[in-house]
């Protein structure tokens, strides 16, 4: 759709120009720095891809989370949110492509990864199935901006959301096995972590970058499409919920 | 037919918290014609509710009750329809992308709006020009003064070269200069062939651009009236106020005919308060013959007309 | 100096209200602490996948200090919050320095940064089977967080003049100093010209001396250590001394302080 592309390019410039956004790109560095230093201590070379993925989801995480969960706020107190619910293209539209923008941006932090191991440890990272590799990489910036698009919204609906916000971000990434992958925490986190569809993700990239065959690919992925998409439907309700808001109850007025 | 028509519309919020409460009547049955072609003023106090039926009439708020159309589709059920047909001019400081160029905001909008994409720019461009702001295209929003703003927010309610335009309060904030440059361009919009609803509180603009103006309150159409009789209201209760006047004199100035009062006000200061045309006139003529210099005189603020020249046809204010 | 410090304590009174507005218990519990706490949990259990329980309790110890030094390093952001608000030009239009009046403003991330660490040891610590001479906490974050409120005065005094920056500055400042300064792994795997940097940052001296203390070796290497923090602090705080006055100076002269971003 045209408008989602305009809207794409939009947030691109007005991301661009966010320090926010630089700010969470360059503070990947030391991350990398953090986490290879640990398994360089321990003698660890084996977990070069734990090691990489972890800083690289972190960042996105966070970008995705703050910048691209900003996207309904900033059009809230810009007094945005009325001229969008005048316009013919839903707000719905407008919202997925603005974060979905924003997620895309944060994935600077791949080729800043890469190139940090390389220059501080000499490393490069050998990726056994590219295709699939890159497949899985998609499916979860996809389901990344799902879950920005929910915190989008949520925040400007709800007090509490705002305090969900800011604690949400580690025990998600905990149980999405960023670092640590699932299988190693005790046996009553597992199935809280496996509704988080970056455990998913984290599995499947580490499998898809070292392991010579991967198992299982259809379910895994199957569940990751399934997580986000969950989430999707839940970003795209809540926006209906804003403009339930806007236009029936009067609730939510910028004017 | 109508560019704008409103039939018993009525808007009620309901206010939040434990204690049950009366629902506020932001719109309480209004009735409103704007035909093709004008340029429409709704003129009321701060509150009045002229914001609400602006949001009402752009598909921003649902009516409790009531019907609206735009060219003859109705708000609610043909929402789309009367979006691809209006542009839509909140004032102030908001609604734009402050970190965007002036260029970018309306590229992004014109998508929004579905403007072909080999228009776009085009389009852009024209409108830029327009409201006087190619110099300043390319440069980031947040630079600009509130004049250059308002013209921009102008630009963007016309990216899709509406028939009907609403304008909520557009010349709130400007001073007096880019006050006169925005009616000249609400002036040329007119000339084009568009049709504009704007909202104010200043009798004055009212009396200057519109064509036809309503007057609301408490949200209730009071009456429509021409602009001419708004002015005679104005002039007639321009008030006058004048120093270090002697006693005598003052009682000359209270026997003129029309003066409707003399009050004392701060510092050796006293209002006359004419309510006749021509009163104001007269009683510049006597303080001046009388010798008095420091002298000066003001428009009625709304409230006041509203509370004679209602009060006085026995409407309820 | 008198001047000064009451004009740090009037200023102290203005951040203890703000950040007492900012929160809620709720808030601030399920929120804010949370956050912390889950941040320190998530470093801490690498040692599941590599390092074992000797990397656990290295790296719990490193990253409880490392948060508690977050908020007063920090401070960097809130003058751009500050110069935001517009309320900037009056402060240099008063007589006096600005370094007390951010001195006293961000005063209360000290004690914040304390309590917090010390009522996340305490939950935390036998949940996860550690036990140590925990009384030498307070000493040790001490020294600590006192060195990262001289540095982050400085970033103050540079982020002033472009508060976009700040943010960024403290951001990086922050996690460098985490990486390099024997939060997770010492300090000594690192080659010689990064120690050096990680001598003149927070947390790699305080964290050498609470480690020692914690582990029952409360000899005067250790007390060395919190010493040579807090000198690391006290030369970031001079530095802001002359930070400020250059911003002050500057500031006056190309008329960038009225520039409300």
């Amino acid at each position: 759709m045209r408008a989602a592309a305009a809207a794409f390019r939009m947030q691109l410039s007005l991301a661009l120009r966010t320090p926010n956004y630089w700010m969470v790109q360059i503070s990947t560095v030391p991350q990398v720095i953090l986490f290879l230093s640990v398994i360089d201590a321990f003698d660890r070379p084996d977990l070069t891809t734990h090691a990489l993925l972890a800083p690289t989801l972190i960042a996105m995480w966070g970008t995705a989370l703050w910048t691209g969960g900003s996207v309904v706020r900033d059009d809230r107190w810009g007094g945005q949110i009325e001229n969008h619910a005048a316009a013919p293209t839903p707000y719905g539209v407008a919202v997925v492509a603005r974060v979905a923008a924003v997620v895309v941006l944060s994935m600077l932090v791949v080729p800043i990864t890469l190139v940090t191991a390389r220059l501080s440890y000499g490393l490069d990272l050998e990726v056994r199935h590219p295709g699939l590799l890159v497949v899985v990489v998609l499916l979860t910036a996809a389901a990344i901006t799902a879950t920005g698009m929910i915190f989008s919204s949520l925040t400007i609906l709800s007090r509490a959301a705002i305090t969900f916000q800011s604690s949400a971000s580690y025990p998600l990434l905990l149980l999405g096995g960023v670092f640590v992958p699932l299988e190693l925490f005790p046996d009553w986190v597992q199935p809280l972590g496996r509704l988080v569809f970056l455990s998913w993700s984290t599995d499947l990239i580490r499998d898809a970058v070292t392991e010579a065959s991967v198992a299982d690919v259809p379910v895994r992925l199957l569940a990751i499409v399934v997580l986000g998409g969950i989430g999707f439907v839940a970003g795209q309700w809540l926006v209906r919920v804003i403009m339930h808001r806007v236009r029936v109850t009067g609730e939510i007025s910028t004017i | 037919m109508p560019a704008v028509e409103v039939l018993a519309l009525r808007r009620e919020f309901r206010p939040k918290g434990r204690r049950r409460r009366d629902p506020i009547i932001a719109l309480d049955d209004v009735d409103l014609t704007v035909a093709e072609g004008e340029i429409h003023g709704l003129l009321g106090p701060n509150g009045a509710g002229k914001t609400t039926l602006v949001k009402v009439l752009a598909t921003v708020l649902l009516p409790t009750a009531g019907t609206a159309r735009v060219l003859g589709f109705d708000v609610v059920t043909d929402a789309d329809e009367v979006r691809r047909r209006i542009g839509l001019v909140f004032g102030g400081d908001r609604g734009l992308y402050t970190r965007l160029t002036a260029r970018r905001n309306l590229h992004y909008w014109a998508a929004l709006y579905d403007v072909p994409t080999g228009a776009t720019a085009a389009r852009v461009d024209y409108l830029l020009e327009r409201v006087g702001l190619t110099e300043r295209a390319d440069d980031r929003v947040e630079t600009f003064s509130r004049g250059m703003k308002q013209r921009l927010h102008l630009a963007r309610g016309l990216i899709s070269d509406p028939p009907v335009l609403f304008l909520d309060e557009p010349t709130v904030g400007l001073d007096p200069i880019a006050s006169l440059d925005f009616r000249k361009l609400v002036v040329e919009l007119r000339d084009a062939g568009k049709t504009v609803f704007l909202t104010t509180h200043d009798m004055v603009e009212a009396e200057a651009v519109c064509d036809r103006v309503t007057l609301i309150d408490h949200g209730r159409i009071l009456a429509t009236e021409r602009p001419a009789t708004l002015g005679s209201w104005i002039s007639r209760y321009e008030w006058v106020e004048a120093r270090g006047v002697d006693a005598a004199v003052v009682d000359r100035v209270r026997a003129i005919p029309g003066v409707a009062g003399v009050e004392p006000r701060a510092e050796d200061w006293i209002r006359i308060q004419p309510d006749a045309d021509g009163a104001a006139r007269a009683v510049l003529q006597t303080l001046v013959g009388a010798g008095v210099t420091s002298i000066r005189t003001g428009f009625p603020s709304l409230e006041e007309v509203y509370v004679k020249v209602i009060g006085e046809r026995g409407m309820e204010v | 100096m008198t001047a000064a410090l009451r004009i740090a304590r009037n200023s102290a009174y203005v951040g203890y209200a703000e950040v007492l507005a900012s929160y809620t218990w709720k808030s601030w519990l399920f929120g804010w602490l949370t956050r912390v706490a889950a941040q320190i949990l998530f470093f801490t259990a690498m040692g599941l996948l590599v390092g074992g329980d000797d990397l656990i309790e290295y790296a719990f110890i490193g990253n409880i200090v490392a948060m508690a030094a977050l908020m007063p390093l920090g401070t960097g952001a809130d003058t751009a919050w500050e110069r935001g608000l517009g309320t900037l030009p009056l402060l240099v239009a008063a007589p006096r320095s600005m370094l007390p009046v951010f001195a006293g403003r961000s005063s209360f991330y000290i004690v914040q940064g304390l309590g917090e660490s010390l009522v996340i040891y305490a939950l935390l610590a036998p949940v996860l089977g550690i036990s140590k001479d925990w009384w030498w906490l307070p000493a040790g974050v001490a020294a600590v967080v006192l060195g990262a409120y001289g540095l982050g005065l400085f970033i103050a005094s540079l982020a002033i003049r472009k508060p976009r920056a700040g943010n960024t500055t403290f951001n990086l400042v922050f996690y460098t100093a985490v990486a390099i300064g024997g939060v997770n792994v010492p300090t000594a795997v690192f080659p010689g010209w990064v120690q050096s940097l990680a001598d003149v940052l927070p947390l790699h001296h305080g964290l050498l001396g609470l480690r020692a203390l914690l582990d029952g070796d409360a000899g005067m290497e250790a007390f060395r250590q919190l010493g040579i923090e807090v000198v690391v602090g006290t030369f970031w705080f001079v530095l802001a001394l002359a930070g400020f006055r250059w911003f002050a100076e500057g500031g006056r002269r190309d008329g960038s302080i009225d520039l409300v971003e």
